[in-house]
């Protein structure tokens, strides 16, 4: 049941993600004829005068994107909760449960920020991170998919909490990551590229997730720590995992100090975004190579 | 970050009246004497250590120092403590590394996180956080609480955050709407003023307005940054003290007794342990039921599991092994008395006797002698078949064997006139004592952490400036925002605008920020 609901949601992620390009390179059509004017408002500091309040009207395409994308997220979720049922404790003792959990947050994440900035763009980049996520889910070995019982250390509710605030946080770094990336796609001076929000905005947006997703990872850290205390008698005990997320964790650190710094903010910082969410993506992975107290969550 | 008003160290504070320019002492005079060389070698460290840029390096540096921690493989810290241990295991590791092995081992980098290096680089760190802590403090109070409210015109005519509305009412009358406009946006209006409007002409009337949100909020930085030195304090805590227990291999056989050692006088005896299967085999539950004593007397009595600790006076009892114990007897064949009777748990791994041998051990003879007790590796075991033990006896004083034998159930063997008798076998819990004050540290500073993140990153705090002017059309209105992190406060502007606008207004200008939300709002719906 929760494997085909992951089917149809991964498929019908690609679809959105069609439609969603389909906006971006209408965006880059229609705004040519504004650009010029934009370009003078790139400046800064220039105060500029109010010409007649610029009405345009939205793009169809943005909204099947939306809608496309909404009908995604309810088969993610239809997913992740079928197998809640199945199991009966929330979906996270192993690399398919945690990854369609994964997806279905980058997903979630991805239409609430959207929401939030008014920038549909950005899911034309998202489409293809859920995509792919959803794509490896689905090729992970059948033996993941059968119903295992919990082994007795993971029988507590800290550990819920600690997998839920980490795969919330996964997904906004996710989204973060692709603000990095449209920021550096997007020109610094000169023609913007019409078809990509300002820069100001993509640095918001990847700031934003940073607001969001740091504070979450130290929780995750803590109630590992928690948990870990109660389990086996230590807070930290360098585990390999535990490292690579301390290590996620520093790197989004060291962001938030270069974003407040004005020759540290811009294509440093946005780098900074991208090689956190490689970190994401290893310390998700990690289970694989690194061993440790969470192998269990492994193959 | 850029023109916010809020740079670090004093950058970008445009409110502020230009520094007045410090005359340089080294400059002036020729020869320093030794004390200014000392204050500004002083200074020049302090510097050193308020910079963020030091910070961002050093929070790199450990990220690398983690990495290498994840991916490069780590140094049991069981075998830290003994030599022999250390240097088996690490050559055990030069057909992977070759040469490299003893360099890299002479480095740290198999026990990455207790390290020279790594500890000086949270040394260094917490420096750091210090002084730069130190150093910023007056300025973000300054701020806080003494911000300088009344502006002259000039300074609404740059900014990220600007705009100019007008209204056609009289000024006094457009303050007014502009004060109840930002009440609205949750602002708290702390000046209204009427004030000249120029040197020309000072009899016109101008009136200044500024309003601010959350401006005790930043301070939560140093709520932040005080938890990351209290988490180092923390990781030391317990040692410092020297009030900290850790014994990762208590064995206790089931129904047998064991003391805790160091400051107690606690002994733990188990009541047995189980184990509960799935059906598949794998295990779904395992404790012990423990009983705790302390000086003979009853203190405490729990089953206790993986996720279920039992808690004394600060102790933790964790179940967190198990496996069997063999129950041997010796007596004295000259006297008939019995030297040694218990049950060993067989909670190590030993390869001496065949292929990773469960092994425990206990001593004779006023610890002169050990015997080694191994049981099969497994149902495919060599030398050892199921239900029987290998016994071996040492000297300890040169660590030489004089006798091995194995025996089954019940068996005995004669040995340098000892009987040993192999009774039965039973199972032991392995529990983790540990008591480390720490942990109530780590807790407080966990908290400071993340209450002083999100005062910081969730109320962030903004600040308006307007100045109303009369004009041709009636009044017109001078806006200006500061926000550290952006703080929607482009969004707040245009929303203050919108107010403005359904009372009558007219927007004249508004700074690309602002233009760029409302362009956004207007296209995508509000
Ligand atoms: C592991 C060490 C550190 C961590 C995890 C850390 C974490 C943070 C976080 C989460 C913030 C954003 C929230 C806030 O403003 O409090 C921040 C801001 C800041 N930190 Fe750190 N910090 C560390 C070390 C340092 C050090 C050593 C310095 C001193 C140079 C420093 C200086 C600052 C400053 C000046 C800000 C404000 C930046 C702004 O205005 O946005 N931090 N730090």
């Amino acid at each position: 049941m929760n494997f085909y609901m992951l089917v149809a949601g991964t498929m019908t992620m690609a679809v959105a993600g069609g439609f969603y390009v389909w906006y971006l390179l209408a965006q880059g059509v229609l705004r040519r004829s504004v650009s010029a004017n934009m370009a003078n408002t790139a400046g800064g500091t220039s105060t500029v005068m109010m010409s007649e309040q610029v009405k345009q009207p939205r793009h169809p395409a943005a909204t099947y994107a939306q809608v496309v994308n909404w009908v995604g997220l309810v088969f993610l979720g239809l997913a992740v909760f079928a197998r809640w049922m199945a199991v009966g404790h929330a979906p996270y003792s192993n690399q398919y449960e945690f990854g369609t959990a994964f997806t279905f947050s980058i997903v979630l994440l991805g239409l609430i920020l959207m929401r939030q900035f008014r920038q549909p763009t950005l899911g034309a980049f998202i489409s293809p991170i859920a995509v792919a996520m959803g794509v490896y889910v689905l090729t992970l070995p059948t033996a993941l998919r059968q119903v295992n019982p919990l082994i007795p250390a993971l029988q507590n509710p800290i550990l819920t909490i600690h997998v839920g605030v980490a795969i919330v946080a996964y997904g906004i770094f996710a989204i973060g990551f692709v603000a990095a990336l449209m920021y550096l796609l997007q020109r610094d001076g000169g023609e913007k590229r019409t078809w990509l929000p300002s820069r100001a905005i993509l640095d918001d947006i990847g700031y934003r997730s940073v607001l969001i997703g740091f504070p979450l990872m130290i929780l995750v850290l803590v109630l590992g720590g928690i948990w870990a205390n109660i389990a086996w008698g230590a807070f930290w005990s360098w585990d390999p995992k535990e490292t690579a997320a301390l290590a996620t964790t520093l790197c989004y650190g060291v962001y938030l100090h270069a974003h407040s710094l004005k020759s540290w903010s811009g294509n440093r910082a946005a780098w900074l975004l991208i090689l956190g969410f490689a970190l994401t993506i290893f310390t998700f992975f990690g289970n694989y190579f690194l061993g440790g107290l969470h192998t269990y969550g492994g193959v | 970050p850029v023109d916010s008003g809020y740079g670090i160290q004093g950058r970008a504070i445009p409110i502020a009246e230009p520094p007045a320019a410090k005359p340089r002492k080294a400059a002036i005079s020729a020869a320093p004497s030794s004390q200014e060389r000392v204050s500004s070698f002083g200074e020049a460290l302090w510097r050193f250590f308020c910079s963020v840029r030091l910070a961002m390096s050093l929070i790199a540096l450990i990220l690398i120092a983690t990495m290498i921690g994840t991916l490069l493989i780590q140094m049991p810290p069981e075998l830290q403590g003994d030599a022999a241990s250390r240097a088996m295991w690490v050559t055990g590791l030069t057909p992977r590394f070759g040469d490299f092995t003893g360099l890299m081992y002479d480095l740290g980098l198999f026990s990455l996180f207790t390290s020279i290096w790594f500890k000086s680089l949270l040394l260094i760190l917490t420096l750091n956080i210090i002084v730069c802590t130190l150093n910023r403090f007056p300025k973000m109070w300054k701020q806080a609480t003494q911000t300088r409210m009344e502006v002259g015109p000039n300074f609404f005519t740059h900014g990220e955050y600007t705009a100019t509305i007008s209204l056609p009412v009289e000024p006094a009358a457009a303050e007014q709407q502009l004060a109840g406009v930002l009440k609205r946006r949750h602002l708290t209006v702390r000046l209204r003023k009427p004030v000249e409007a120029s040197k020309e002409q000072p009899a016109a009337g101008a009136f200044a307005v500024y309003a601010d949100r959350f401006r005790y909020m930043p301070l939560g930085t140093y709520l932040n940054h005080v938890g990351i030195v209290l988490i180092f304090i923390g990781a030391i805590w317990g040692t410092l003290l020297g009030s900290n227990i850790k014994i990762v291999d208590f064995a206790v056989p089931a129904g047998g007794d064991r003391a805790v050692g160091f400051d107690t006088n606690l002994v733990v005896h188990s009541n047995g342990f189980t184990e509960v299967d799935y059906p598949d085999g794998r295990a779904a539950d395992y404790y012990t039921d423990v009983v705790l004593y302390e000086n003979g007397t009853q203190v405490a009595a729990q089953r206790i599991r993986v996720n279920e600790p039992l808690e004394y006076k600060g102790i933790l009892f964790h179940q967190a092994f198990f496996g069997n114990a063999a129950d041997i007897k010796v007596t004295d064949d000259a006297t008939g008395n019995v030297v040694y009777q218990g049950s060993v748990p067989l909670a190590y791994r030993s390869q001496m006797y065949g292929p990773n041998n469960p092994m425990g051990s206990f001593s004779l003879a006023n610890g002169q002698m050990q015997v080694d007790v191994v049981e099969p590796a497994g149902p495919g075991d060599p030398t050892l078949r199921p239900g029987q033990v290998g016994l071996a006896m040492y000297r300890v004083q040169d660590d030489h064997q004089l006798w091995r034998t194995t025996l089954s159930q019940n068996q005995t063997v004669n040995e340098a006139g000892l009987t040993f008798t192999f009774q039965r076998e039973r199972q032991f819990s392995g529990l983790q004592v540990v008591r480390d004050h720490g942990v109530t540290v780590i807790f407080i500073a966990v908290a400071c952490i993340l209450i002083g993140i999100a005062l910081v990153f969730y109320f962030p705090t903004r600040r308006l400036w307007a100045r109303i002017e009369r004009s041709d059309e009636g009044a017109i209105i001078h806006l200006k925002g500061q926000a550290p992190r952006r703080a929607d406060l482009a969004r707040d502007l245009m929303r203050i605008g919108e107010h403005l606008k359904a009372a009558g207004a007219t927007i004249h200008a508004e700074s690309p920020a602002i233009l760029e939300q409302r362009e956004l709002f207007a296209e995508m719906g509000g």
